[in-house]
């Protein structure tokens, strides 16, 4: 291990390939759950503001700068292609604060050779292996499984909630720094006995980036409809965990081509017979522009959300949730008393 | 009885079906249905005060609008206004077509096939191609909204995309000589310009224009030139509470 010490903090500001940094003792952090999960991550915007960061900035931006002006986090991992247009600005802008900053690209093309070089640029940064990061590789996959298994019984049995399937979901970028401790979290919800939701409820997919809003399960569940499909999320947990880990990082669809996505997406939706999307897009983040692509190449009917502050979903947000729940279920409606006469 | 309510961000429209079917169509603003209609209960929703309304005691409620879900009638059906638009423009077209609601806060636009939204669409994070901002507008120019309606010739070129800087953008213009007309057309002009992507969505050409926005000349002739054939209904900004109980009796049938 070069100068890191074992146990210390490293912020992340996406997924990457975290045994590097579980290889070499250190513990990683993904800044964007740091913000998220806080008791009042909206006081953490206002405070990047206050702070100077420009109104018109994605709240996950704010949140991760607030957040590494706080904490002990002194190195971050910044993802500078294949995630946030944002972030090489945001972290230069901590450097003179003593933040330390290591860029890393997923290659848009999904060249092996970059990847490769991209990832051993990390491992030298942590004087660790590749035989290092496969034996915690092993480690993770163990967790992988079990997250895996929950996003089944999401869409197969319907035993588990969209909330407790985002949980799984989401924490895997980072493994809560801890993998073990996490292992139990996830054995929790597998031990939830629930009786399995209506098949009446609608199924959505998600897709985009994690929304900021507070209540939107809970809200779809009130109305008839349920998430059974977190598409970056999912991608986070690495879907194809079996392979070698430069394999499984340029099988990860969400870093590149936009059409891996969609490819990902439409197979996904089949399988889990899903009855639309909902596209939820950040206020000011370039994936917005994605929009026009999902509704040209998915057959599915889509409603684009927008968020910008965190917190409980809004009047005119509901009034879209609730038009496209109720607009579904008469078009499913319909549907069946066709198939019945 | 019943009773249809279209709770806006500026109006609440009622609409009061009698029994042998004839209809009163009346309005007042959204402030005063909260201050002085609405009795609070504990559990947090509210009840109509038909006492206070002038109205006798109503079998049936139904409610629409942006406020529906703030307001929580107990005694009403709650439908979406999108839907109720949509089910409002459906009397007076069939088939398939396009529904333009221009509201106080929101623009939205559906497509319409065979009795059925197929999907819709709605401004979002800014009023800039709403009621409001023309309501606005006419304030700053000292026009008449229905005055500002009427001019659509050689539009001024507004380029501030924001409903409120558009206010200082305009008393520049009139620094700068340019014309009433002219402005009142490029408010109108810019109106539509913010429009008509959401209406491009679909390459469907037939058109309800409704909401209070569906008096607005200019923005009917922006939308004949770009070839929509537009069909307005009667009193257009009590198309969504008309809808909302053309939605009751489609429920009662099923």
């Amino acid at each position: 291990m070069s100068e890191k010490t074992a146990k210390e903090r490293i912020g992340i500001t996406s997924t990457i390939p975290v045994e590097i940094i579980y290889a070499s003792q250190c513990v990683p952090v993904d800044l964007n759950n740091i913000f998220i999960t806080d008791k009042h991550p909206q006081v953490i915007v206002d405070e990047a503001e206050r702070l100077g960061l420009p109104r018109n900035t994605c709240t996950w931006v704010k949140g991760m700068y607030s957040v590494l002006k706080h904490t002990d986090i002194h190195t971050v991992i910044g993802v500078v292609q294949g995630d946030c247009t944002h972030i090489v600005s945001m972290l230069e802008s901590l450097l003179p604060a003593g933040v330390e900053f290591i860029p890393f690209s997923f290659p848009y093309e999904k060249s092996r050779k970059l990847l490769r070089w991209e990832m051993q640029k990390i491992m030298d940064y942590f004087g660790v292996q590749w035989d290092d990061c496969l034996a915690s590789k092993a480690r993770l996959d163990e967790v992988r499984k079990i997250i895996h298994t929950i996003d089944r019984m999401t869409w197969e049995d319907n035993t588990v909630s969209s909330q407790d399937n985002f949980y799984a979901l989401i924490n895997s970028t980072d493994f809560m720094g801890n993998p073990e401790a996490f292992k139990i979290q996830l054995k929790r919800i597998l031990d939830k006995k629930r009786e399995p939701y209506p098949r009446s409820h609608l199924r959505f997919g998600l897709l985009g980036v994690p929304t900021v809003f507070t209540d939107l399960y809970p809200y779809l569940e009130s109305q008839g409809a349920r998430v059974v499909y977190h598409e970056v999320a999912r991608q986070f947990a690495m879907p194809e965990y079996a392979k070698d880990l430069l394999e499984q990082n340029l099988s990860y669809t969400y870093p590149y081509s936009f059409y891996g996505r969609v490819k990902d997406i439409q197979e996904e939706a089949g399988l889990r017979h899903l009855d639309g999307f909902i596209h939820y897009v950040q206020s000011f983040c370039h994936h917005q522009l994605e929009d026009l692509g999902f509704r040209e190449q998915l057959s599915l009917p889509i409603l684009t959300l927008e968020g910008d502050r965190v917190g409980k979903l809004d009047g005119r947000t509901k009034t879209r949730l609730d038009t496209f729940v109720q607009m579904l279920k008469s078009k499913k409606r319909r549907k069946e008393d066709a198939f019945r006469n | 009885m019943r009773l249809g309510i279209d709770i806006g961000s500026r109006k609440v429209k009622f609409a009061l079906q009698s029994d042998n079917n004839r209809m009163k169509l009346w309005d007042m603003p959204t402030t005063d249905l909260y201050h002085q209609h609405l009795h609070r209960k504990p559990d947090g929703t509210n009840e109509l005060d038909f006492h206070s309304l002038g109205l006798p005691q109503v079998d049936i409620v139904a409610a629409t609008g942006y406020g529906r879900n703030n307001v929580k009638l107990s005694q009403a059906l709650v439908v979406s206004e999108i839907l109720a638009h949509a089910a409002g423009a459906m009397r007076v077209l069939q088939g398939e077509f396009l529904m333009l609601d221009m509201g106080g806060q929101d623009t939205k636009v559906a497509l319409v096939r065979d009795g059925q939204v197929e999907d819709f669409s709605v401004n979002d994070k800014c009023a800039a191609g709403s009621g409001r901002y023309l309501e606005n507008m006419a304030q700053v120019l000292g026009v008449p909204l229905e005055e500002l309606f009427s001019y659509y010739a050689d539009p001024a070129d507004l380029t501030t995309t924001c409903a409120v800087y558009a206010e200082s953008e305009i008393i520049g213009k009139l620094a700068e000589g340019v014309t009433m007309p002219q402005l009142c057309a490029g408010v109108n002009y810019s109106t539509f310009l913010k429009i008509r992507p959401m209406l491009e969505r679909w390459p469907q050409k037939e058109l309800v224009f409704v909401g209070g926005g569906a008096k607005n000349k200019a923005m009917l002739h922006y939308l004949q030139q770009a070839h929509y054939a537009v069909v307005i209904p009667e009193a257009p900004e009590y198309n969504g509470v008309l809808g909302c109980l053309e939605m009751l009796d489609k429920e009662e049938e099923e």
